[in-house]
């Protein structure tokens, strides 16, 4: 063994890695001990990686990282714990990520008997959709879409969610909503209440999804009177409210029946 | 800095609060960018908040967010990678024994940027070592190879930052 292989292992050594079972390792650090060279070279070793970790501590972080982490957190509704199901063993079996995978094959087999459910496309645009909380709350329902009830019936649909104390958009065409509707559900999220209705396109082409969110509810939030488009890719959303209700309409396919719905 | 390990599940934000600066200080030695470690920071803990659960084992949390931090890097700039030998000069620096005192009064930034004059190779498992004191055994997981290769690549490493830092700071 050579000096820079040896030298080469005291860098890389370091106590309480289990390094010394190596024959190699060893023999450099019997060698180390021998020779005062080699000792002052791991003594330097030490002091080297002491030296520049504490240099590398100072390295600095933002300030704001940490409550912009847990802000997205709060907003995409990350955990477990931020979101509360109204109805027991219900909600939280889709919504937390635990059961993304078991939530898939769910779908696969809903698809057996609801033919007409899809899940949302789940794509990067979505989170550049997320501008305040109503979207990003209403983006994090979307993005693990799976509602509670489904049928083909649009009036069974209404009863469910008036059933389950939902609110139903008071400035949509209802006709339009109702006659097209096959899924609902009502959730909390962030302790926030939202009705979820789930229908398709006046073209009957694509699925869409309208969430409702209570004005009370997101007093610090700007909400247009008239609903507003964003676009990110083929994802997008209009946003709209009034003194009661705020709403949100994802469309993932292109906003052409986003218009035609809000006739704007 | 290390948090206590236990078989109960610690909260998103406790996670948060023991993990957001190593590995922000990780994604900064990997992208250079200040604003692209805070999106790797925050997209990593987005991860977390999708995926975590699956992780069984929560002593494994930390590993596990750099793990993905890294593979998100790799995901959005993918590169190969080189290993160069160890050289005669390299071993210069080791009879310089001012060097240390000089890096006792380095600023974190200065430590950085001596690390983004290494190449990736050695800038990932050393910046590993030196930020969060991770076992070999995590580095390992965490860059998908093996220990040994690590050991070499952080030998190889420290050599060339005390090069660099030998160049800048003994001027």
């Amino acid at each position: 063994m050579n000096i820079e292989q040896i030298v080469e292992i005291l860098e890389a050594y370091r106590p309480g890695e289990d390094l010394e079972s190596d024959p190699v390792v060893r023999e450099a650090l019997k060698a180390a001990e021998a020779d005062p060279v080699l000792a002052r070279i791991r003594d330097q070793v030490d002091e080297f990686d002491a030296a520049f970790a504490d240099a590398v501590q100072r390295i600095p972080v933002p300030d704001d990282l940490q409550q912009k982490i847990l802000q997205a957190a709060r907003l995409g509704d990350l955990t477990r714990q931020q979101v509360a199901p109204l109805a027991a063993n219900r909600i939280l079996r889709w919504l937390h990520p635990a059961t993304f995978g078991i939530a898939a094959a769910v779908v696969i087999m809903l698809a057996l008997t609801f033919t007409f459910w899809s899940k949302p496309d789940l794509n990067e645009s979505r989170i550049a959709l997320a501008q305040d909380p109503i979207s990003a709350a209403a983006q994090a329902v979307y993005a693990s879409l799976n509602p509670a009830f489904k049928s083909r019936d649009g009036e069974k649909v209404r009863d469910y969610l008036v059933s389950k104390n939902g609110f139903a958009p008071e400035t949509l065409p209802g006709d339009v909503v109702w006659n097209k509707a096959f899924a609902c559900d009502v959730i909390e999220i962030n302790g926030r209440k939202v009705s979820i209705i789930c229908f398709m396109a006046p073209d009957s082409s694509r699925s869409m999804h309208l969430f409702t969110f209570l004005r009370e509810e997101f007093p610090e939030v700007d909400v247009p009177s008239r609903p507003v488009i964003r676009r990110s890719g083929n994802a997008c959303c209009a946003q709209w409210g009034d003194d009661r209700q705020i709403h949100v309409l994802y469309s993932d396919k292109g906003e052409e029946n986003l218009r035609k719905i809000l006739d704007i | 800095m290390d948090s206590p390990e236990t078989d109960t599940a610690p909260s998103f934000e406790s996670i948060v609060a023991d993990y957001y600066q190593p590995l922000y200080r990780f994604a900064y030695s990997l992208s250079k960018s200040p604003d692209d470690a805070s999106d790797l920071t925050q997209q990593t803990f987005l991860i977390w908040g999708e995926k975590g659960h699956s992780l069984r084992d929560k002593s494994k949390v930390k590993s596990w967010l750099f793990t993905s931090l890294y593979r998100e890097f790799l995901r959005q700039n993918r590169r190969g990678q080189k290993v160069a030998p160890i050289d005669q000069e390299i071993l210069e620096t080791y009879r310089d024994p001012a060097l240390v005192n000089s890096v006792r009064k380095l600023e974190g930034n200065e430590a950085m940027e001596a690390l983004h004059e290494l190449e990736e190779t050695y800038r990932e498992p050393l910046t590993l070592f030196y930020i969060k004191n991770l076992a070999y055994k995590e580095i390992a997981e965490i860059l998908d190879i093996p220990i040994g290769t690590v050991m070499s690549r952080l030998a190889r490493g420290k050599a060339r930052l005390k090069s660099t830092l030998s160049e800048k700071l003994m001027k």
